[in-house]
């Protein structure tokens, strides 16, 4: 079992999930989420976390209480784990700090039906974001949770009408050439190959002590697996950051299996990108990978 | 297995300067004032049951061991400056240490309530049980091991005490020749620590069905003296949430009268006393209310051979 207090396994310093919330008392306030909770003959309030119900309804709470977002996924669609996307949002901020920037803005790569990094972005730091989304239900989904949340001014929804380019869609569009530019782009890929015998195999060598996250997979085949995985995904974004340098300062993507790190380094090597940094994210079990890579002279360690 | 003198010393009303502290109902009793140093929630006068010899001058204190029958008697008198188990210790929910005599469960062990219980062990065999402030643990086990329970879970406020009991049952299961079958006393009995009461009225809208015999026996004093009308009214729904269909509360409530003496043990408890309109005369028509919920009530019986104080209902409520 993971302790919070090593800190090599630890959130991010400033993630406020980093101390486990009292969910006795989060059950109290809160009436959904205390009707997936189950209570204990001490009078505490414990979680089933594999039952993606409850998942969804602890998202939803979380996001309530700890920012003030009001947030509705589409029915078997990804529920994010708040940990995790807080983790990246904060990795991004400390890449972010030596710029000392007034105004960030920021491109959300694949917003899904939450808009999850972008709602978090603008509500916490008041990033102007770009949420790019080409599938039609997410993008009506992630507009009502925009809306939902008054932060129109600060959050578009681009309908991606393909979903072969990643950036180009955009910058090639009439309006994009009159906007000013990103400071970041972020990305939560699909995880996993389509094209691959099992997807969702994983590569461990001994199943026996790798037991089973305390969890359940939630999101649709969509969400989850493209062709090529996120390896190929994370591809064509280094490729098309070739061709807008100067229009996104940083770019970023998440990746889910750790095999495909090197594989991605290995990419931006062979393209003569060196200004590059990866980190990663720890919450609670699970470990995320992420890249950063940059064509401008800023300094990208941390 | 030898009685431990603690336990059962007379000491010779003559030599005793603290007062009594008597339960209700005695007789022949006079109720002194409390000698102002004295602490604690109970002055331990250690007696035997089948030995007493009532004192016209002072009544002795009568101790809850006084509804053990111990089959051994006097076991000499060790003096005057012999320290008292208890001294100068609160019990604020009741929670006393050696509640059930210092004597390690054996086959000696006998609560006079037991045979109240065994008018219906129907009630118990094969059932799911909770004990709700179980203290040590010493009663919950053996109504788990005489009445063949399929399964009890014990609980009570006082961390230490739901830890020993767990130990005993650590112990049994240690000890144990027969192989581990999880519904087959000892391995179908837990102990819990917690507060039965919740930190929240809305908590209840989660609780569910899980046990066939709630056990409550002079719990609901205490409940009463540290959660106030609100706590121990919402103790009356959760048990009757908790039970299932068919179910049945056991319930030995404190009278009112019984509380008085407690009222000294801290400042909230004082506050918490004289905002009760709660009376516990009224238990039974609030528990056979709508808002919590029970069809029936009858009286299982009353304990007989023991202290008067002691000769308290115990009553079934059932569920439909």
């Amino acid at each position: 079992m993971v302790k919070n207090s090593n800190k090599k396994f630890a959130m991010h310093p400033r993630n406020p999930l980093r101390t486990a919330p009292n969910y006795t008392k989060l059950a109290i306030k809160h009436k959904d989420f205390r009707h997936v909770c189950e209570l204990e003959l001490n009078g505490k309030v414990s979680l089933n976390f594999r039952n993606e119900r409850t998942l969804r309804e602890l998202t939803k709470m979380l996001l309530l209480e700890y920012f003030g977002l009001q947030v509705d996924f589409a029915p078997g669609s990804l529920v994010p784990t708040l940990a995790l996307r807080l983790n990246y949002i904060l990795w991004l901020e400390d890449l972010l700090a030596p710029q000392k920037l007034d105004a960030v803005r920021g491109i959300d790569i694949g917003c899904g039906s939450s808009c999850i990094y972008s709602l978090l972005g603008a509500k916490k730091n008041m990033w102007q974001m770009l949420a790019l989304e080409s599938k039609q239900t997410n993008i009506e989904y992630a507009r009502q949770n925009v809306a939902r949340n008054e932060l129109q001014s600060l959050i578009e929804v681009y309908a991606q009408p393909d979903k072969q380019s990643i950036f180009s869609s955009y910058f090639e569009s009439e309006s994009a050439a009159t906007k000013a530019n990103f400071h970041f782009c972020l990305c939560n890929p699909p995880f996993f190959d389509s094209n691959a015998a099992n997807p969702f195999g994983g590569n461990t060598r001994n199943p026996q002590r790798r037991p089973a996250p305390n969890n359940v997979r939630t999101g649709s085949a969509e969400e989850l697996t493209c062709a090529g995985g996120e390896v190929q995904f994370v591809q064509r974004i280094v490729d098309e950051s070739e061709m807008y340098k100067e229009r996104v300062l940083i770019f970023s993507s998440m990746l889910g299996v750790k095999a495909n790190v090197p594989k991605i380094m290995d990419y931006l090597r062979e393209r003569k990108i060196s200004n590059v940094c990866s980190t990663e994210f720890h919450q609670g079990h699970t470990t995320r990978w992420a890249v950063a890579w940059s064509h401008q002279p800023i300094c990208l360690s941390d | 297995m030898e009685v431990e003198n603690n336990n059962n010393t007379i000491v010779p009303a003559v030599k005793r300067s603290a007062t009594a502290d008597v339960e209700d109902g005695a007789q022949n009793t006079k109720r002194l004032k409390h000698n102002a140093t004295d602490s604690s929630g109970e002055v331990h006068v250690p007696e035997d049951n089948s030995k007493q010899e009532e004192c016209s001058q002072r009544a002795p204190a009568q101790s809850p061991k006084k509804r053990l029958q111990l089959d051994s008697t006097n076991v000499g008198n060790t003096g005057p400056d012999k320290p008292r188990h208890n001294k100068n210790e609160t019990f604020m929910y009741g929670n006393y240490r050696h509640y059930y005599g210092k004597r390690i469960l054996d086959k000696d062990f006998h609560d006079i309530r037991l045979d109240v219980l065994a008018t219906q062990t129907e009630l118990f065999r094969g059932k799911q049980l909770l004990d709700i402030g179980c203290n040590s643990g010493h009663l919950s086990i053996e109504i788990a091991k005489k009445f063949g329970a399929r399964s009890l879970v014990g609980l009570d406020i006082d961390r230490n005490l739901a830890h020993s009991a767990q130990m005993v049952i650590n112990a049994l299961k240690r000890s144990s020749v027969t192989p581990i079958t999880p519904s087959i006393f000892p391995y179908n009995v837990k102990f819990v620590h917690g507060n039965y009461v919740l930190d929240d009225d809305v908590l209840l809208e989660i609780e569910r069905p899980q046990y066939d015999v709630i056990l409550c026996l002079s719990v609901t004093k205490w409940i009463h003296l540290n959660f106030c009308d609100a706590g121990l009214k919402q103790a009356f729904r959760r048990m009757f949430l908790q039970l299932r269909r068919g179910g049945k509360l056991i319930l030995e409530p404190q009278s009112f009268d019984t509380y008085k003496r407690r009222k000294k043990l801290s400042e909230s408890i004082r506050e918490n006393y004289n905002a009760i309109k709660f009376q516990p005369d009224h238990f039974t028509a609030y528990l056979l209310s709508p808002e919590v919920g029970f069809a029936s009530m009858e009286l299982m019986g009353v304990p007989e051979h023991c202290k008067a104080g002691f000769k308290r209902p115990i009553q079934i409520f059932s569920k439909v």
